[in-house]
């Protein structure tokens, strides 16, 4: 049995050892293009631009959804959008973005409708690009889930190293990539794409208790405050037939957001538009729609600007 | 508490550690309790039925065993409608009510449905209960003097919630032996573990997706998309399911306990009576030794012999759900194997043999998996259709995969594979080839595959394991 029990714990050791590695390796070799490479410039841009600034948080409906440069102009303020993936969750953006306030600045949260909770998967991903991020998981989570995510960051470790060797034999790169962002933190890369065929996949929303996120929303609302720094919120730009098809669940969670304690600015049709002005998902918006939303955005704003 | 989890692990660590530690007496109360803890996780309410229904059978076998002719019957019936009142209760109410409803004019429905949630595996445990009040009134068995020891033949934790269904004879000596820890069995134990949970969190968690998005709506799909669907899904419930009994039979052998084989290697069958030889073997041999035999096997004329394959077949169907999809899945599993034994043999290669076994095996999964009729006809009708565009089609989408799952999963059936076919040959398990290996290569087998586990394993999975409710 101590036999056994020896080369039981050598084996967990050299595991350990293994996943270390991998995890290391991956860190340093995961393709900086890839999309989520792109988490460590925004958080460095949050570092780094001065004064009172308008700070975007939410998912893709923002990352593809809002002209930053444009907005900015209009808000006469720097723009900073931190928005990447719904699957990064409303609480781990916050967190990033809570640590970088400045006293004026204004945040507008606008995350997909029914969306709070982080997608491990895409968490795990992230974490690879920003190890940062740990301290993010082993504030929040118990013991067991931080080690899974742990695990789970190994594991994309060991894909990304998959594909950079499929990279370089000559694989197709995937899209999008870190360079289709714009320095605000805009994605860019879809304006000039053909829309796929077969996009815009209508899908019902399941009715979600939104309280989790309220709570997330309203301790980040104490927060800003105590910083000197505004919160709003705002519906995501979406197609119009998926506000209508959804409009039920819609409902249900504009009643919950009536509890929430930072102005809400829209109304959720306030932001929907055409089918044909969106590009591969009902919340991605084209070109048109990206304009439209950005006007729409800087008039409900306006009234939360200092002098206004 | 899923065998797929973290907590599931730290729990088996320490009940095995405690296991050996204690005194052989005391042995059974403590796996009674601990199997108390592992049902009470899920829902803790439903501990008190199960209880409820051992105690039952527990004076029902001493009943039994003390009477003669006809109380002796009615002892046996009052353990069979127990049991089978429990399972219609929880499983079959809202199936027949809906049915009687559908059948009847309005004066005489019923407006009831039943809400509760179905107790986990059911189905296995009141089988498991059922077996040993019928192996006593055969006399095959003495009843169990002890009432843990009985309660703990039906609650084993390894087995509790998916079987494999074991008996009376095979199960309940082993209860009463206490073993030390012996490296050798502990070791086979844990390969088999680890080569459970490869099926589970390697192939048929990565396959789940896939097999999710085609029969979530499969009108939206034709052609080849279909049929990927479909093999993935035949490969998901083998892997689902003998990765379950795989954990169960490593968990049990660590423990001292020898569960019986479940599944041997199914999809190498070379007919479809040879594949339910191999596919949940516990089920099976249970309708053949319950239900086939009694009803006269094949020592009867052949329209008889016909009858009393179909009717097992579609009560072992009916087992698995209470739907008509389980129904025509097990009556079409009958009707192949009705149909085999009177075609003609040819004198085909063997692994065309495998090849049709497979096919006619995936046509009846089609209806154990779609969600009603429409669809499994739908699918039945149009996974031919455009074969070469509608292939390249689903290629070209990976069918709800990242490229990495693909290559990932590419490997890991490969393995599967070869581990099997290693298995069929030389009719060693993998586990008992790993421990016989010299030392240098056993630890390098096994730091491989925990490799795999680590680092192909779908870690956030909430797949739970398919049969888990049945």
């Amino acid at each position: 049995m101590k036999a056994l029990l020896s080369r039981l714990v050598l084996v967990a050791a050299t595991l350990w050892l293994t996943g270390y590695f991998v995890l290391t390796a991956g860190r340093l070799w995961a393709n900086p293009d890839f999309v989520l490479a792109v988490l460590p410039d925004k958080v460095r841009a949050l570092e780094n631009v001065p004064g009172e600034r308008l700070v975007l948080v939410g998912g893709s409906n923002l990352t593809f959804g809002v002209n930053s440069r444009e907005l900015s102009r209009l808000c006469g303020r720097p723009v900073l959008n931190t928005a990447l993936h719904a699957g990064l969750g409303l609480d781990f953006p916050l967190w990033l973005v809570g640590q970088r306030l400045h006293s004026g600045d204004i945040v507008l949260i606008s995350p997909e409708y029914g969306v709070y909770a982080p997608n491990p998967d895409v968490m795990a991903q992230a974490l690879l690009f920003l190890p940062k991020g740990l301290e993010y998981v082993d504030e929040r989570f118990p013991a067991s889930d931080a080690f899974r995510f742990r695990i789970l960051s190994m594991q994309k470790a060991a894909a990304a190293l998959h594909q950079r060797l499929y990279l370089a034999i000559g694989g197709p790169e995937s899209w999008p990539r870190r360079q289709d962002f714009s320095p605000e933190g805009d994605m860019l890369g879809h304006l000039d794409r053909p829309r796929p065929a077969g996009s815009l996949q209508d899908f019902q929303l399941k009715p979600t208790d939104y309280s989790p996120a309220l709570q997330i929303i309203d301790q980040f609302q104490a927060l800003a405050q105590s910083r000197g720094a505004r919160v709003l919120y705002a519906y995501p730009v979406a197609c119009e037939s998926f506000v209508r098809s959804n409009r039920q669940t819609i409902e249900i969670q504009e009643q919950q957001l009536k509890g929430l304690s930072c102005p809400v600015i829209n109304r959720p049709e306030t932001d929907a538009y055409p089918d044909e002005m969106f590009f591969d998902t009902v919340y991605h918006a084209g070109r048109e729609a990206r304009d439209l939303r950005t006007r729409s955005l800087a008039r409900a704003i306006a009234p939360y600007l200092p002098g206004h | 508490m899923d065998f797929h989890s973290l907590p599931y692990l730290l729990f088996f660590s320490s009940v095995t550690v405690i296991f050996f530690v204690l005194p052989g007496a005391w042995r059974t109360l403590f796996l009674l309790a601990v199997s108390s803890y592992f049902y009470a996780s899920y829902i803790p309410e439903y501990l008190s039925i199960l209880y409820l229904i051992a105690t039952i059978d527990y004076f029902a076998a001493h009943w039994i065993e003390r009477s003669e002719g006809n109380r002796r019957r009615v002892a046996l019936g009052v353990s069979l409608a127990a049991n089978l009142g429990l399972l219609s209760l929880f499983k079959y109410s809202t199936f027949a009510v809906e049915n009687w409803n559908g059948l009847t004019p309005e004066g005489l429905r019923f407006d009831w449905q039943n809400n509760w949630a179905l107790p986990i595996g059911l189905s296995f445990h009141t089988f498991q209960a059922m077996s040993y009040t019928i192996e006593v009134y055969r006399r095959n068995v003495q009843p169990e003097r002890s009432f843990w020891t009985y309660a703990l033949y039906v609650m084993f934790f390894p087995q509790l919630v998916a079987g494999p269904i074991e008996r009376p004879q095979h199960l309940l000596p082993q209860l009463h032996a206490h073993h030390g820890p012996q490296a050798e069995r502990i070791l086979r134990g844990l390969v088999q573990m680890a080569q459970g949970y490869f099926k589970k969190v390697v192939i048929a968690d990565r396959l789940g997706p896939v097999v999710d998005g085609v029969y979530y709506h499969p009108q939206a799909l034709d052609g080849m998309p279909l049929l990927c669907g479909t093999v993935a899904f035949a490969l998901q419930i083998y892997c689902d399911f003998s990765g379950y009994s795989d954990i169960a039979i490593g968990s049990a052998r660590v423990l001292g306990i020898e569960l019986m084989t479940n599944f041997r290697r199914p999809y190498l069958a070379h007919s479809v009576s040879d594949f339910w030889r191999r596919w949940h073997i516990s089920l099976s041999t249970w309708f053949r030794d319950y239900v086939y035999i009694p009803l006269g096997g094949n020592s009867v004329d052949r329209m008889r012999w016909a009858r009393n394959i179909m009717i097992t077949f579609l009560l072992s169907g009916l087992w698995h759900g209470a739907s008509w999809t389980y129904v025509v899945w097990g009556g079409l599993n009958g009707a192949f194997l009705l149909l085999e034994r009177r075609l003609p043999r040819l004198p085909a290669p063997l692994w065309c043999k495998r090849a049709v076994t497979f096919l006619a095996i995936l046509v009846t999964w089609v209806f154990f998996r779609a969600r009603t009729f429409s669809d499994a006809a739908y699918i039945l009708g149009n996974w031919w259709h455009q074969p070469l565009f509608t292939l390249s089609r689903a290629l070209r989408t990976h069918m709800g995969l990242t490229l990495y799952d693909w290559h990932v999963l590419g490997a890991a059936l490969v393995l599967l594979f070869w581990v099997e076919s290693r298995e069929e040959r030389s009719a060693v398990s993998f586990p008992e080839w790993v421990v016989r290996q010299p030392a240098a290569k056993r630890w390098t087998l096994i730091y491989l595959l925990l490799c795999t586990l680590l680092f192909w394993g779908k870690m956030n999975s909430s797949q739970q394991f398919i049969y888990f409710q049945f």
